[in-house]
């Protein structure tokens, strides 16, 4: 089946090529040079020199909370200094610069700069902070937060003081790179990135037996990337040779913690690792040939490395496994992935026009790490049984082939054939076979009317379920994990677009998505999602304009368990609901004055029941609310001065179960961190002044 | 092997076989170039003169339009049309207007005459260009500011036709894109149809990974998902549960594991404040032992725990 379906597929691939070149040309045009001599361009008018300008004053926020500060950057209650800017130079002999700046001094600041000379070549440069705020009320007794030593203060026990722990952490991102295009046809890039992640994040560590302890682990990420690239782009070929090389590198290798749940047998510390470092570098080449105007091919191959190959810890930090030997002193792991696509389009003059496309790619992640036998410790105490490692790896074939009709301007017909088939190693279904077809319909009947509906029917084989490898715990034999189950899906997508006249816009779209694991008797049996989603934009004579959008989304789910082999399965059921829709009018009057006003509302609400023998009381309702509304007001004081002024409220409302009321001794055995669900009514005070050279 | 004959036999016959001859149309230049389109088009009415302050506006770069054939370049031998009486019922050869009756392919052509390199390579056979998406879909190429290339307002030409996505923004957890800090373009490369959904990565992994490297890996404990796909626990573009999940824990952990004992165990809305059943049900569930699901290279954490 696996070779009939590939066959197909290559076989569709090369019909591509097979028709004569005589039975399928387009109709051409031609010109002939023109005669530019009088061509003087007098109404050519390009503003030389420097252009746009900086903006900088002062915005004010009242009472701000981790959750409104988190990716914002505005943190501080009060005043904080805004400055930023957007603009550059344009030079007669093509040089130019152009800058991005924003939020600079805010967490979240962004500068984007670049500088050439058009068409030959350029340098850029970037610099990004990203800040997350992510604990809530979140607190923790442990002295040495940021490190990779945490230790409960001496004396310290169960019922202990304890302190606002805050869970931070900053990202940045800086990034350099160079483009030469001086070369007819040929251009050379090379890009160098550096991230940075610094902070705390949360994290569980399991205690015995069954019980944790969540504290704040520290963050101190970067990595470094290179990329470098040769292309040639031709009349009739593109190609690009492409290099990329990326290390990660921890910081901290481990984190080690005071156990406040120990219970005295050699558990009073713990040690988790963290991260290891890693490093990836991959070849790619990337190409397109157009033998013809009907007839083009795309395709791209790459190679990649990967290795990860730092020193193990120990079994345990508890001196009594200080003798067990490792089968190694580190992994030596090591991923070879590789890639290649290829994609061909034939287009056949037949009426208004036929398309005949296909596809076909294969990927592979062959992992080449070393497999040997372990002798876990849990909890620091208690000796598990020998484990093999499993160094999953994927050989993926994906292909398509899709025959378009133009029948005329205001009908296109598209059908095809898609088929997907992934083999798995260590896993228990070694092999899922995806198949089906496709159908799409799109009709302009008039030119302010355009409708478009697509289906897919897709059904996956799954091979034999068979558990792989020695577990601590077996699954359930009638286990099916629902990403290499036997599944049946349908798809649904219409859109509708209806364009009165040229400044207004109407759009409706219905998406569904329908699976069924018929099959699966243990785990996830079905999941549907549906959205409806309605658009409108109108511009006035004057430039103003208005808009307004909504989408309506429902998440269903239902999957079924059961404790044990022959025990009576019961089922779990979930539904997402979400609600989104804004409206907002921007606008300009007496030219020098600019002003608009933007309202966005979301509302989600999550339900879980879990029926076990017959009955079974609902969760309660996980919800958010969002509200937004947004005022800008913007005067030109002259050609170069200009005044900004915004202000802007922001509400958010979340009721979650699984944190609110949890303090850091509500369950027996989970020692938290006293999360909460963050709520905020927020109100921003932003005022600037702008200068444009 | 048998299917790589046949393509390069089929390869063969096509370049042996002959073509027809074409079908010409002899067009013709405007005498003066821009200036003669500009002579009208130049008032506000028709808002192209935001192109001077764009590159394609530049009268420097050999390989810019206004460098070469001008408006022309693009829009084709426009003289029929400047000669014309009715201008409206003798466009130029390409006008990009939506009601234009040229397929996207045809609408793209002049734009692909000098953007066929770079990210553009795999266009051919991508979602977009399947789904006849012209480049004038979401590029103002006369605008001053083509707002697609603007880090806030690419995300609003996205959403024009991903609305779903703009919706999914709003959810509580997500990618930052609602504050400017990630666009669109952060994750996906629209031209580019060689990678999975059109990312700029081979794949979903690989891409997560340009973020997210010490989620790479290889690790001693791998957790088979995260190795497969990220997407088949999380929903990147936003979703109600924490780290984007595609739900809650316990379930989401459920759907696949069903061992005997506590994975396996029936949980309930009465079982909240109610011990142990909290423990597995409240703060981070299953994650607040089982915390290395993205993998671990502990020697003892075999059960994703250290």
């Amino acid at each position: 089946m696996k070779r009939n379906r590939k066959y197909r597929l290559q076989l569709a691939l090369a019909a591509c090529l097979a028709i004569p070149a005589g039975t399928a040309l387009a109709a051409d045009t031609t010109a002939d040079a023109p005669d530019t001599s009088n061509w003087v361009c007098k109404f050519c008018v390009v503003p030389y020199g420097w252009y746009g300008g900086a903006d900088f004053g002062l915005v004010y926020v009242d009472d701000p909370t981790p959750k409104f500060a988190d990716y914002r950057g505005l943190d501080d209650d009060g005043f904080t200094l805004d400055l930023g800017g957007e603009g550059g130079y344009r030079g007669e002999n093509g040089h130019y610069v152009e800058y991005y700046a924003k939020n600079l001094a805010l967490d979240s600041r962004i500068l984007d700069a670049e500088a050439g000379k058009q068409g030959t070549y350029d340098f850029r440069g970037s610099y990004q902070e990203i800040p997350r705020y992510l604990g809530h009320g979140t607190m923790t007794p442990f002295e040495g937060v940021g490190s990779d030593m945490l230790t409960l203060p001496a004396g310290w026990a169960a019922g202990g003081p304890m302190e606002y722990a805050a869970l931070e952490s900053n990202r940045t991102i800086g990034a350099a790179g160079f483009t030469f295009k001086g070369l007819d046809k040929w251009r050379f890039d090379v890009d160098f990135e550096r991230q940075e992640k610094d902070g705390t994040k949360s994290f569980g560590g399991g205690v015995f037996y069954v019980n944790a302890v969540l504290f704040p682990s520290p963050l101190n990420y970067s990595t470094d990337r290179f990329d470098a690239s040769v292309e040639y782009t031709g009349k009739m070929l593109q190609l690009r040779a492409e290099y990329m090389g990326s290390e990660f590198d921890n910081g901290y290798s481990s984190v080690t913690w005071d156990n406040p749940l120990a219970l005295g047998f050699g558990d009073d510390i713990s040690r988790t690792a963290l991260e290891p470092g890693n490093e990836f570098q991959q070849f790619s080449l990337v190409g397109a040939i157009r033998f013809t105007d009907w007839l083009k091919l795309t395709g791209k191959f790459s190679s990649g490395e990967g290795k990860q190959n730092d020193a193990f810890l120990p079994y345990s930090i508890n001196p009594d496994f200080a003798d067990r030997p490792l089968p190694r002193e580190s992994l030596n792991g090591k991923l070879e992935t590789s890639m290649y696509r290829l994609a061909g389009r034939l287009h056949v003059k037949i009426s208004k026009g036929l398309d005949l496309t296909a596809s076909y790619k294969a990927s592979e992640r062959d992992n080449k790490t070393p497999i040997d036998l372990y002798e876990p410790v849990m909890f620091e105490i208690d000796e598990q049984g020998p484990r093999s490692n499993r160094p999953y790896g994927y050989d993926r074939s994906r292909g398509d082939v899709e025959l378009r009709w133009r029948a005329s301007y205001q009908l296109r017909l598209n059908a095809g054939y898609v088929m997907e088939e992934i083999e798995r190693s260590y896993q228990e279904v070694l092999k899922t076979d995806e198949d089906g077809y496709f159908g799409e319909v799109q009709w302009t009947p008039l030119a302010m009317l355009d409708m478009r509906l697509r289906y897919e029917d897709l059904s996956r084989d799954a091979s034999p379920s068979e558990q792989q490898g020695n577990y601590g715990r077996a699954e359930n034999p009638l286990m099916r994990k629902y990403n290499m189950a036997d599944r049946d899906r349908q798809r649904l997508t219409a859109q509708l677009d209806v364009t009165p006249m040229d400044r207004v816009g109407v759009s409706f779209s219905v998406w569904s998505t329908d699976d069924s694991y018929d099959q699966s008797v243990i785990g996830l049996n079905d999941s549907e999602e549906k959205a409806i989603s309605f658009d409108f934009n109108y511009l006035f004579d004057s430039g103003s304009s208005i808009y307004a959008f909504f989408t309506q989304e429902t998440i269903e789910a239902r999957m079924a368990a059961a404790n044990g082999d022959g025990a009576t399965p019961w089922n779990g059921f979930t539904e997402d609901e979400i609600l989104s829709w804004g409206f907002g009018f921007s606008g300009q009057f007496k030219e020098k004055w600019t002003w608009g006003f933007d309202y966005v509302y979301s509302d989600s609400e999550g339900d879980i029941q879990v029926i076990d023998g017959g009955s079974g009381t609902p969760f309660p309702t996980l919800t958010t609310e969002l509200e937004n509304i947004r005022l800008y007001v913007d005067y030109d004081v002259n050609d170069h001065w200009g005044i900004g002024l915004e202000l802007y409220n922001e509400s958010y409302d979340t009721s979650d179960w699984l944190v609110d009321g949890v303090d850091p001794y509500t369950i027996d055995g989970i020692f938290t961190m006293g999360e909460e669900s963050p709520d905020y009514d927020v109100n921003v005070f932003r005022v600037l002044a702008r200068y444009r050279f | 092997m048998k299917a790589l004959l046949s393509m390069i036999l089929v390869v063969v016959l096509l370049f042996a076989l002959p073509g027809s001859a074409l079908a010409d149309e002899e067009l013709e230049y405007t005498s003066k170039g821009a200036d003669s389109c500009l002579m009208c088009h130049r008032s506000a009415k028709w808002n192209v003169m935001g192109i001077f302050e764009t590159k394609h506006g530049s009268l420097t770069d050999p390989n810019a339009p206004f460098s070469n054939l001008q408006c022309e370049a693009c829009h084709g031998p426009s003289a029929a049309h400047m000669k014309a009486k009715n201008k409206a019922e003798n466009p130029p050869m390409h006008t990009f207007a939506d009601d234009e009756e040229a397929t996207a392919t045809e609408q793209n052509a002049p734009c692909m005459s000098c953007h066929s390199g770079h990210s553009n390579i795999g266009w051919m056979g991508s979602a977009h260009e399947s789904s006849d998406v012209a480049c004038v879909s979401c590029h103002s190429v006369h605008d001053a500011h083509d707002a697609v290339m603007d880090p806030l307002g690419q995300q609003e030409v996205c959403f024009e036709c991903h609305q779903r996505v703009r919706s999914d923004t709003l959810k509580a957890h997500g990618h930052p894109l609602r504050f400017g800090s990630m666009t669109c373009s952060s994750c996906h490369n629209v031209h580019d149809g060689n990678n999975d959904f059109l990312l700029t990565e081979d794949n979903v992994n690989d891409t997560c990974y340009s973020c997210h490297a010490e989620k790479r890996g290889p690790f001693l404990w791998e957790h088979a998902p995260a190795t497969e796909d990220c997407s088949l626990c999380h929903k990147p573009h936003g979703s109600n549960h924490p780290a984007s999940l595609n739900r809650r824990p316990p379930l989401l952990c459920q759907q696949c594991h069903s061992a005997a004992g506590h994975p396996s165990l029936a949980y309930t809305g009465d079982d909240i404040g109610t011990q142990p059943a909290d423990r597995f049900l409240r703060s981070r569930s299953c994650m607040s032992c089982h915390s290395q699901v993205h993998g671990s290279n502990h020697p003892s954490g075999s059960s994703q725990m250290r």
